[in-house]
């Protein structure tokens, strides 16, 4: 049972970790080229940044979901919604028990209204999440203009959490903005979260039959469903975890951010989750990829922003043409390197059969 | 006036040789069968016929016209036509732009001539006593009218020969009288058909001359009227030699299974009971319901009637339902059913057990894999390492590995939908034994397959399906090609009726 061990294997199983690693050794040339010294620091602020945390929590549900071949455009609404739920709860009660409680039961809730409308009814998922991508942050926008400010805690259009409850130094303060020293390093709380949770689901996806279900239903939904795997509850249940996972996010966002603004909060967010699933690796037609993949896409999407921040003379507002940019010639590389290798052995066997042709009609 | 002859086709595939020395000839006017069992050589000898593969030898004389190395578009020109199958036609466009599909009728700016279209589709209805609407959508059609309309569009190049393959499959027996009408008043016409199909009453209702072919060898040629049924399906079938070393009787046990009225999607009232350690083989044409059968059996298709006892429980619900009761099925089709394409042989051995023991949701793979081991020994699996992918096994290997997961799931009843499709000869004799090893174990096992010397190996009895329904059973000792195929084309009716 020995593994080969070729180049081309770890680059196409692996390929997120270079992609990662090329692109955080562009970001230290251009921090240099500024005159400033490559340090830890800014790798700490990549690791806790929102981009990194909040995206990247979404984006392991989002993985699920496409590993079972379907696709999740809500999120970045139902971001928006569960963080108002959160910061209401939080607002009113000033319990961090029973804002949990409310942030991962809103985020179940928005999941399972997509997973029972793929599932049960048998609608295509594009078109379900589109929808609730519409209905869930439309619904936040509508009740944040009339709501009583003493449980939106702002009067601005925005849910922000309340300094006034005995709490929120604690969440704010010591959770949400603070870091943890490890001898010379400090890491961001929430990014112990994050990492407990691609933890969670790396075991998840290798090591619990669930997870070898999701893959399956992906792979070969006939073949899943002839040995006995419920590929509807699969294809829910994927949803569903999507769901607590943006729970798990609002809760992130309301104790970093410490509030949400519907207009303009979590807009696009689906966009960089799936984009930091595929820079991960992860297959977009279903059934491969590794989770591990997701954390690396995270961390190379988070980096790109900080490059173009960090470069002078280029306004933010260019950001997305070059996050567009490496996400097509990172996947444009993964898919047309195999064609090439293809046309490469055909042209290979072509020359060889007109090689033994021509010496069967010499002999 | 012979307007087609076909001499000397040869065509070998590698060393396989599937046509050697082949004479085929269609009259003006007159519809031919051709018959032979799967596998005999009917289609290469079409496919040669309208160009799509070239023959190693021989000549085929089409109007008069040699053609030695015809191509697609040649034969098309010349007045040939085949009319698939499976039907070709578009659902989501009209009838008229179906039959005008690739050939459209455009003015100088290239913008389609409906009106016209319409108007010569309507004509062209006319003249065959056709009744379908030009205008219809192609989906809101029936299965026959879609047949017809395939043959219009045939006609409509003035097809002079057209071959027909199995076009009676998904008719009813209405649609097929309609059909045949048809072709009866075309036939005066003076079109000439090649008649591809296994059911003998429709041949001997329609067909003039016949030929069969048998293992790519021409077998006999002659008119329907001198013909019987039975002399046919001797000719189909031949002298075939069966080593039954393999087979040996065995005490059974008490009845562990139990159909009753069991109706469902393609078969009707089933009642069947079967008891530990048999063997029993379904067979029947393409269509006859056997297979759907076998995954009512496993829940994979809803039951509509009766029940199916396993034990004493009836049985119904989901297949994980069927499968903790001990039901196992291996799925014909194996890459579109049994493959999950995108995980390791190992994976794909333990996904269904996984099934019906949620209660411990962790995978242990120590454990998994000492029954891999266990199983790929017991039916010698040859395979390097658990954790390549199930692509880099053969077939016959692939189909042990998923022998195994079924086996790996406990199951005292075994379901086997084709198990030696697309398996190599030295797999399936490999396979027959495993096969009778299982009921040697006490297991109930039923395999549905439409190879007869298959049944002669392994089954204890054999049943026999015709559209939906069993028509006869056999026992061990009285299972002989010819006698199936004579049941399960319903010859034995055909010869009733005369």
């Amino acid at each position: 049972m020995k593994k080969k061990f070729s180049p081309g294997k770890i680059w196409s199983n692996y390929s997120f970790i270079f992609v990662m690693i090329i692109i955080m050794i562009v970001y230290a040339i251009i921090i240099e080229g500024n005159g400033n010294a490559f340090k830890w620091s800014h790798i700490a602020a990549i690791l806790g940044s929102q981009n990194t945390c909040i995206v990247g929590t979404i984006a392991l549900g989002m993985a699920l979901i496409i590993i079972t071949g379907q696709i999740d455009l809500s999120p970045g609404s139902a971001l928006v919604l569960c963080t108002a739920v959160t910061i209401s709860v939080f607002n009113v009660t000033n319990s961090p028990i029973l804002m949990v409680l409310a942030a991962l039961v809103s985020g179940a809730l928005c999941g399972f209204i997509n997973g029972a409308l793929v599932g049960f009814a048998k609608m295509p998922p594009f078109v379900v999440t589109l929808g609730t991508q519409l209905i869930y942050r439309s619904l936040t926008l509508s009740v944040v203009r009339t709501i009583d400010p003493a449980i939106s805690g702002s009067s601005s259009s925005q849910f922000a959490m309340m300094s006034d409850n005995s709490t929120y130094d604690w969440l704010r303060m010591r959770f949400g903005t603070g870091s943890l020293r490890i001898g010379g390093f400090s890491i961001p709380y929430i990014t112990f979260v994050f990492i407990a949770v691609v933890v969670l689901f790396i075991v998840l996806a290798k090591k619990t039959k669930y997870g070898k279900s999701v893959y399956a239903v992906g792979s070969n939904e006939k073949s899943a469903r002839l040995a006995g795997i419920n590929v509807t509850w699969v294809k829910i249940s994927v949803f569903v975890i999507e769901g607590l996972l943006v729970g798990l996010a609002s809760i992130l966002q309301s104790c970093k951010i410490g509030n949400v603004t519907p207009a303009s909060s979590g807009v696009s967010y689906e966009m960089y989750a799936i984009a930091a699933v595929v820079l991960g690796g992860i297959n977009m037609a279903g059934g491969r990829g590794n989770m591990l993949g997701v954390i690396f896409g995270a961390l190379s999407y988070t980096t790109i922003n900080f490059i173009i921040v960090s470069i002078p003379g280029l306004s933010v507002d260019i950001q997305d043409t070059f996050q567009g940019l490496v996400l097509i010639i990172v996947i444009l590389i993964q898919t047309i390197g195999p064609i090439i290798k293809e046309n490469f052995r055909n042209a290979k066997n072509r020359r060889l059969s007109a090689a033994t042709e021509k010496a069967e009609a010499n002999t | 006036m012979t307007i087609l002859e076909m001499k000397h086709i040869s065509k070998a595939f590698g060393a396989n040789k599937v046509l050697d020395d082949i004479h085929f000839t269609v009259e003006e006017g007159e519809i031919h069968a051709l018959l032979g069992e799967n596998g005999a050589g009917k289609s290469t000898l079409m496919n040669i016929l309208t160009g799509v593969i070239p023959a190693d030898a021989g000549m085929i004389t089409f109007l008069g016209k040699k053609y030695p190395t015809p191509t697609i578009a040649q034969m098309e020109a010349a007045g040939i036509a085949f009319v698939h199958q499976e039907l070709n036609v578009i659902n989501d466009l009209t009838v008229s732009d179906n039959i005008f599909l690739c050939r459209e009728l455009r003015n100088k700016l290239g913008i389609l001539k409906n009106k016209e279209q319409i108007a010569r589709t309507k004509q062209l209805f006319e003249s065959l006593g056709v009744d379908i609407d030009p205008t219809a959508m192609v989906s809101s059609l029936k299965t026959s009218e879609k047949q017809l309309l395939e043959i219009c569009r045939a006609l409509y190049v003035d097809a002079k020969l057209l071959i027909l393959d199995e076009p009676t499959t998904a008719l009813s027996n209405a649609e097929i009288d309609h059909l045949f009408e048809i072709l009866r008043s075309l036939k005066a016409q003076g079109k000439s058909f090649i008649f591809i199909s296994h059911k003998m009453p429709e041949i001997f209702a329609i067909a003039d001359r016949y030929t069969v072919l048998r293992n790519g060898e021409f077998v006999s040629s002659g008119d329907i009227k001198d013909a019987t049924p039975h002399g046919i399906t001797s000719d189909m079938v031949g002298k075939t030699y069966v080593d039954a070393d393999v087979y040996q009787p065995r005490a059974l046990g008490e009845t562990v299974l139990e159909l009753h009225n069991f109706s469902g999607t393609g078969f009707h009232k089933i009642n069947l009971t079967a008891r530990r350690g048999e063997i029993i083989a379904f067979t029947g044409l393409a269509g006859c319901g056997s297979s759907e059968l076998m995954q009512t059996m496993f829940g994979a298709l809803p039951i509509e009637g009766g029940y199916m006892k396993v034990g004493d429980q009836k049985m119904n619900g989901r297949i994980a339902k069927f499968m903790k009761k001990g039901v196992a099925m291996l799925p014909a089709n194996r890459k579109e059913n049994s493959v999950v394409p995108d995980m390791t042989i190992l994976e794909n051995f333990y996904l269904a057990e996984h099934a019906i023991s949620r209660n411990k949701p962790m995978i242990r793979k120590k454990d998994e894999l000492a029954r891999y081991e266990q199983q790929k020994q017991a039916l010698n699996v040859k395979a390097e390492s658990p954790e390549l992918g199930i692509g880099s096994l053969s077939g016959g290997n692939q189909q042990k590995v998923f022998l195994a997961r079924w086996l790996n799931t406990g199951a005292d009843v075994l379901l086997f939908d084709n198990p030696t499709q697309g398996v190599d000869v030295g797999a399936k004799a490999e396979i027959y034994k495993l096969i009778l090893g299982f009921a040697e174990q006490g297991k109930t096992v039923i395999i549905n397959t439409l190879e007869i010397p298959e049944i002669q190996k392994v089954a204890d009895r054999c049943i026999v399906f015709y559209e939906g329904a069993i028509v006869k059973t056999f026992a061990h000792s009285e299972v002989n090609e010819h006698d199936v195929m004579l049941y399960s084309t319903n010859a034995i009716a055909a010869q009733g009726e005369e």
